[in-house]
């Protein structure tokens, strides 16, 4: 009920509106979709990809290069964690780091009984963005701040908890 | 046990590819394979425990191999190293 009445609010899946910095940064509030609707995985795909686009990490084309990775190998992790990203062979479509996070309250299904709550898209160059996922990783092995991460409504707190992760 | 160091030789660093290209040539075999680094430890087969390290390119890291095909296991690893995780 209640899920349905923030879909009517907000449509599916909320984002931040403002940058969390000045200036461009590899996740900020912008690319974080809180609430999002279970969906098949290629559509959670699609979903993050399509704001790794929008907001101008990305050329359309990038998604072909993430469902092409998703279809040679699972980019679910573990722990409720999926990393769709693209094959190497799409490299010059990212046009510059960033990382996307859609949080799935009821999970999306990456197959193998495993079930994403978070789907996490990335699209790297260069090394600017491992910090980033170092700490996404270390932050997700404790299942705590999954659950934490998973019923966050906001996404400052997102940002946050993966902030605290201690490289 | 087997143990050696290796030097990442990998144009992006260690995380995503790399990471997840040697997840999945040791997970068909049985042996325990261990990577440590920087104090830390992470399970081979587990692509989340691999990212955790946070491991770049030209750093070392000890990789620990322990089981009935060890020998083989270390043979590829030593493969995907010199390849610098080719795909």
């Amino acid at each position: 009920m209640l899920a349905g009445l923030s879909l009517l609010i907000q449509g599916n899946c909320s984002n931040g509106k403002k940058s969390y910095f000045m200036s461009k940064q590899i996740l900020s509030e912008k690319n974080i979709l809180l609430n999002c609707k279970t969906e098949s995985k290629f559509a959670a795909i699609e979903r993050v990809g399509n704001v790794l686009v929008s907001e101008g990490y990305v050329t359309p084309k990038y998604l072909e290069g993430m469902k092409a990775r998703e279809k040679k190998f699972t980019t679910y992790i573990g722990n409720g964690i999926a990393i769709p990203h693209g094959v190497n062979e799409y490299k010059k479509e990212i046009i510059e780091s960033g990382i996307v996070i859609a949080q799935y309250p009821k999970g999306v299904d990456f197959g193998s009984n495993n079930t994403a709550f978070l789907v996490i898209g990335i699209a790297g160059k260069g090394q600017e963005h491992l910090d980033i996922l170092t700490k996404i990783a270390l932050s997700v092995q404790d299942e705590h701040n999954v659950k934490r991460l998973t019923t966050a409504n906001d996404p400052k707190e997102i940002i946050s908890i993966i902030d605290e992760a201690m490289m | 046990m087997l143990s050696k160091e290796f030097m990442v030789n990998s144009e992006y660093g260690f995380h995503l590819r790399p990471a997840q290209i040697l997840m999945e040539s040791i997970t068909p075999f049985e042996s325990k394979v261990i990577l440590k680094f920087n104090g830390k430890e992470a399970n081979a087969k587990s692509l989340l425990n691999l990212m955790t390290l946070g491991l770049d390119n030209g750093q070392s890291v000890t990789v620990v191999v322990d089981g009935p095909d060890e020998n083989e296991v270390m043979k590829i690893i030593d493969k995907l190293f010199e390849d610098g995780f080719d795909e």
